[in-house]
C-alpha cells in the first residue's frame, strides 16, 4: 500500500513540555484518517507542524515516499497540503470567489482582476465536489457552514491533495455537519486524502477509514474503523472507562422545586420570545430542554435568573414567588446557573482563579462579612475546589484567561455546584469540552440530582439530553410544546417535535 | 536563568513602563544634543531641581500630592470601567467649595479642616453624578460627557471669583481661608504640608476598597466584564454610579487639599492641569494605587526639575511641554515595545510563552 504521508518519530518541545512525543503515523492515499484525542493531547500541534506553522524538534516527514522539509505554510501548500482551521481566515467584505482566489487571482493584463474567470473557476470547483456555494455571495452574509466550504474551496484551488480539517464540526449545527460529511466522502472518492481532527467519537466512527488515537502527545494506537467502536476509542483516548452512558435511574423524585407558570416575554422589538411557558423541575430529576437553537432557550435561562423582563406569568421556588426579583435575590432564593457563554457570562477572565471561584458569593459567608472580603476563606475555598474538581492551573492566583476552555468550565461548574443551590440551570454545560471534561460535568450534574436537587439542562445536543434527562421538555418558538418521560421517546420523535411536528401520539 | 526569564515575563507591564519612561528621557536627551546643548548637564540640573535640596524636594512632594489624589480619582473610576476625563472640572469645583467653606465658616480646627475637605470632595462627587446619570440612564459615553463638563466647571469658578465673590487683592481669587481650615506646614520654610497624610490615606483607602472589600471586588468585576457581573447578581449600574461619585469625590478632594495646603484660597487658574495629568499618572501607574504614587512622583519631579533645568542650562521653558509630551507618547506607545520585550525574554512563538507562564 502506498502511503501519501508518513510521519516518523515527530517530537515537539515547548519549553519543558513535550507536546508531541515520538509520533509516527502512516496515512493511506484516498482515505479519511482521523486523529483523535483529548484537548491537549497534541493533535493540533502535530497538524501545525505538518502545515509548517511550527517546526518539529526532531523527526521526519515523508510525502509520497519523499522526505520533505516544511518550513512554512507556503511550503506545505506547495506540497499539496491544505488546512482548514477551526477559526476561518476569510475576509467578510469580499465575495466567496474573491476569497478563494486571494493571492493567486487570475488577472487581465496583470492589472485588472478577471472577475468573470474568478467566478467561473470557483463555481467549477464548487460543482465538482458538490459544495453548493454561490461564488458571488459576500462572505459576511453566508452561514458558518458555508464559510467552511469556502475554506475547503481555497485549499482545493491551491491543488491540495491532503486536507487537514481541525475540529471542523465544532461550530456547525448537526445538519451542517451531515452536509460536511457528505462533502468529505465526495472528496475522498475523488482521491483526496483527509486528515480529520476531532474528539467527537460518533462522527469519527461515521466518516473515518483509519483512526489514530493520541494521548499526552503519544500515539496510543492506530486502528481501522471496522475493528473498533466508540467505547473502545473513548477508553484509548482517556486511558480509563468513561461515563458517556445513560445516567442511572434517579433514586427518588420528590416535589417540584422550581415552578414556571405561564411565563411570557417579548424582546426589544416587541416580538414574543417566550410564549406561555409552563413546566416544573422536581427534586431528584434532570429536566432536559430540547430544541433547535434560537427557540427561546437563552431567554428562558435569563428569565429564570432575573435578567429577562417578563410580560406575564410567575416563577416559584418551592412556595416562594421569585418573579421580577433582582438577579441577586433570585440566585439567593436557590438558583445556580452554568451559563451558555462561559467567557462572557460565567467568568471574569481577568480575575484570578480564586477570585472567579467566589464570583456571585462575594457578599456571603464565609467569603465576606458583608463588607470585607475574607481572603483566607477565598484561598482555602479555591484550593479545595481546584483539588476536588481537578482544575488544572499552576496556582490559584493565575488569571482565568490563561486556562483552557475545559478548566474554565470546571471553575464555573465547581463554583455553582459546590455552593449548591436548590436548582441548577445548566445551559450548554459541555459545549466545546473534551470527553473527560464532559464526562466530569455529567457526573457532577447527576450527583446533584441524586442529592435531591432539581437540574434543568439546556442542550443543543440531543445525545446529551437523552443521556442525562429524566423528563424532557421540548421548546419550539418560545413555547414548551411537550413534556415527556425520557423512556417514552426516541431521538427521532424529539427531533420531529423540535421542528414543530405533531406530538399528540406521544404519551406525556 | 529560567526563573529570571519567568519573572521578567510575569512583570512585563511594569518593566515595559519603566523602559518606556527611560526611552522618553533618551529621546529628550537626543533632542537636546541636536540643539547643541549638553544633555548630561541638563539631567544634572533636572535632578537637582527636583530633589537637589530640602526646598526642591518638598516642592516636588507638594506637587506629587494633588497628582496622586487625582490619579487615584481616575483609577477608582477606570477599575469599574468608568473613564472619568472630567477630573479637572471636579477638582476646580471641589477647590471652590472648600475655599468657600474655609473662609465663611468659623469653627475650631479639628472640625473646620475636615469639613472644608469634605465640602470639596462632595462638590466634586456631586458634579460627577451628572455624567453618571447620563451614562447609566441615557447611555451617553462618559468620555465625551466628562470632558465637556470640564468647561462649565472652569468658567463657573472663573465667574464666581470675578463677579460674585468680592476680590480683596489684585488677582481674581476668593478671600483667604481661616487658619482653622488650613493644612499645617510640616517643615518650617518649605512647602511640605500635611496634605501628604491625606494623600497616603487616599492611597491606602483605594487599595483597601478595591482589593479587600466586597464592594471593591464587585467594582472590579464590573470593570472587567459587565455581562458576567450582571449574571452573578452585581447591580452594574449602581456600581458604576458609585465609581463616578467616588472618582469625583477624590478629584474634589485633590482640589480641596491644594486650597488647604498651598494657596489658602481659590486662586483663579491655580491648577496647572492636575486633572488632565491625573489620567497619565494613573495609566503610567498601571492603575495600581501604589503604582500611582510612583508615577505621580515622576510627573511631579518633571514639573519642578524642568523649572531649574530651564533656568540654569538655558533650555527654553517651552521644551518642558515637549518633554512632558514625549514621556506621555512613549508610555502610550508602550504596547509597541511589548513585541520587542517579548522577543528578548520569550522563545520563538507566543504559544510557547503562554505555556511557559502557565507552568
Amino acid at each position: 500500500m502506498a502511503y501519501i504521508l508518513e510521519l516518523h518519530d515527530i517530537c515537539k518541545h515547548f519549553g519543558n513540555v513535550l507536546a508531541n512525543d515520538h509520533v509516527s503515523l502512516k496515512v493511506e492515499k484516498g482515505t479519511v484518517h482521523s486523529i483523535v484525542g483529548e484537548n491537549g493531547a497534541g493533535k493540533t500541534t502535530l497538524m501545525n507542524i505538518l502545515y509548517g506553522l511550527y517546526k518539529q524538534t526532531s523527526g521526519e516527514i515523508f510525502i509520497d515516499g519523499t522526505k520533505v522539509d516544511i518550513e512554512s505554510p507556503s511550503d506545505a501548500i506547495e506540497l499539496g497540503i491544505g488546512m482548514i482551521h477551526q477559526h476561518f481566515k476569510l475576509i467578510p467584505a469580499m465575495t466567496v470567489a474573491e476569497n478563494v482566489m486571494l493571492g493567486e487571482e487570475p488577472t487581465l493584463g496583470k492589472v485588472f482582476l478577471d472577475l468573470k474567470k474568478i467566478n467561473e473557476r470557483t463555481l467549477e470547483l464548487s460543482d465538482k465536489y458538490g459544495l453548493a456555494v454561490n461564488p458571488k455571495s459576500m462572505v459576511e452574509e453566508i452561514s458558518v457552514g458555508i464559510r467552511q466550504r469556502v475554506e475547503i474551496l481555497k485549499a482545493l484551488y491551491r491543488n491540495a491533495n491532503i486536507l487537514i480539517l481541525d475540529e471542523p464540526t465544532a461550530l456547525l449545527t448537526p445538519q451542517e455537519s451531515e452536509d460536511l460529511f457528505r462533502i468529505i466522502e465526495r472528496l475522498r472518492k475523488d482521491g483526496k486524502t483527509i486528515l480529520f481532527i476531532s474528539h467527537k467519537l460518533k462522527e469519527i466512527m461515521q466518516i473515518s477509514n483509519n483512526i489514530t488515537v493520541l494521548r499526552d502527545g503519544k500515539v496510543v494506537d492506530t486502528v481501522k474503523k471496522e475493528d473498533t467502536d466508540e467505547v473502545h476509542l473513548a477508553r484509548l483516548m482517556v486511558g480509563r472507562d468513561v461515563f458517556l452512558k445513560p445516567a442511572p435511574k434517579p433514586k427518588k423524585i420528590g416535589e417540584a422545586i422550581l415552578r414556571v407558570e405561564h411565563v411570557t416575554a417579548v424582546n426589544e422589538y416587541h416580538h414574543p420570545v417566550l410564549n406561555d411557558v409552563t413546566f416544573d423541575v422536581r427534586s431528584g430529576e434532570v429536566l432536559g430542554v430540547a430544541g433547535v437553537d434560537g427557540n427561546g432557550q437563552t431567554e428562558l435561562v435569563k428569565a429564570l435568573i432575573g435578567l429577562q423582563p417578563l410580560s406575564g406569568g410567575k416563577i416559584f421556588i418551592y412556595d416562594q414567588e421569585i418573579t421580577h426579583l433582582s438577579v441577586k435575590k433570585m440566585r439567593s432564593a436557590g438558583i445556580g446557573v452554568i451559563p451558555e457563554d462561559r467567557l462572557q457570562e460565567g467568568l471574569v477572565e481577568d480575575f484570578s482563579v480564586q477570585e472567579n471561584l467566589f464570583l456571585g458569593l462575594q457578599r456571603s459567608q464565609p467569603f465576606s462579612n458583608g463588607t470585607n472580603i475574607n481572603w483566607g476563606a477565598v484561598r482555602s475555598n479555591a484550593e479545595e475546589l481546584v483539588k476536588v474538581y481537578d482544575i488544572r492551573t499552576p496556582n490559584i492566583e493565575h488569571k482565568a484567561r490563561l486556562l483552557s476552555g475545559g478548566n474554565q468550565q470546571k471553575i464555573i461548574v465547581a463554583r455553582e455546584i459546590f455552593h449548591a443551590p436548590d436548582t441548577i440551570i445548566a445551559s450548554q454545560p459541555t459545549r466545546g469540552l473534551d470527553i473527560a471534561a464532559t464526562d466530569f460535568v455529567h457526573e457532577q450534574l447527576i450527583k446533584q440530582r441524586d442529592a435531591g436537587k432539581g437540574v434543568l439542562l439546556f442542550s443543543l445536543s440531543l445525545d446529551e439530553i437523552m443521556l442525562l434527562s429524566t423528563r424532557i421538555a421540548v421548546i419550539y418558538k418560545g413555547a414548551i410544546v411537550a413534556v415527556v418521560n425520557k423512556d417514552d421517546v426516541t431521538p427521532e420523535d424529539l427531533g420531529l417535535m423540535m421542528l414543530g411536528g405533531s406530538y399528540e401520539h406521544i404519551p406525556a | 536563568m529560567h526563573r529570571i526569564r519567568k519573572f521578567f515575563l510575569k512583570q512585563q507591564p511594569v518593566f515595559i513602563t519603566i523602559i518606556a519612561v527611560l526611552l522618553a528621557f533618551v529621546i529628550v536627551g537626543l533632542i537636546l544634543a541636536a540643539t547643541g546643548r549638553n544633555p548630561f548637564n541638563a539631567v544634572y540640573f533636572f535632578v537637582r531641581g527636583a530633589f537637589g535640596n530640602m526646598f526642591n524636594t518638598t516642592d516636588t512632594i507638594s506637587r506629587v500630592i494633588p497628582l496622586t489624589i487625582a490619579g487615584i480619582a481616575f483609577l477608582v473610576g477606570a477599575q469599574s470601567s468608568v473613564f472619568n476625563v472630567g477630573i479637572e472640572g471636579q477638582l476646580l469645583l471641589g477647590a471652590m467649595a472648600s475655599a468657600v467653606v474655609g473662609y465663611i465658616v468659623k469653627l475650631p480646627a479639628y472640625i473646620h479642616l475636615p469639613l472644608m475637605l469634605l465640602a470639596g470632595a462632595l462638590a466634586g462627587g456631586l458634579y460627577a453624578l451628572i455624567p453618571a446619570w447620563l451614562k447609566t440612564k441615557r447611555k451617553v459615553n462618559e468620555i465625551l460627557s466628562t470632558i465637556m463638563l470640564n468647561y462649565p466647571a472652569t468658567y463657573f469658578t472663573h465667574f464666581l471669583v470675578l463677579k460674585v465673590i468680592p476680590i480683596e487683592g489684585v488677582v481674581p481669587a476668593t478671600p483667604f481661608i481661616e487658619e482653622t481650615a488650613r493644612l499645617p506646614i510640616l517643615i518650617e520654610g518649605t512647602q511640605l504640608h500635611a496634605g501628604v497624610f491625606v494623600m497616603i490615606m487616599v492611597v491606602i483607602f483605594a487599595y483597601y476598597l478595591l482589593y479587600k472589600t466586597s464592594l471593591g471586588y464587585e467594582m472590579r468585576a464590573v470593570g472587567y466584564n459587565k455581562t458576567a457581573a450582571r449574571f452573578h447578581g452585581i447591580p452594574v449600574e449602581k456600581r458604576m454610579n458609585f465609581a463616578f461619585f467616588l472618582s469625583g469625590m477624590m478629584a474634589g478632594l485633590a482640589g480641596a487639599v491644594e486650597v488647604a495646603g498651598v494657596h489658602y484660597r481659590f486662586l483663579d487658574q491655580f491648577s496647572p492641569g492636575y486633572g488632565f495629568d491625573s489620567i497619565t499618572v494613573a495609566l503610567v501607574g498601571l492603575l495600581n494605587p501604589f503604582g500611582v504614587v510612583i508615577s505621580a512622583t515622576l510627573f511631579g519631579a518633571l514639573k519642578t526639575g524642568i523649572l531649574e533645568m530651564s533656568v540654569y542650562s538655558g533650555i527654553p521653558r517651552q521644551l518642558t511641554t515637549l518633554i512632558n509630551g514625549i514621556v506621555v507618547l512613549c508610555v502610550a506607545a508602550k504596547d509597541m515595545l511589548g513585541g520587542w520585550y517579548a522577543r528578548i525574554f520569550r522563545g520563538k512563538d507566543t504559544y510557547e510563552a503562554q505555556k511557559e507562564i502557565s507552568q
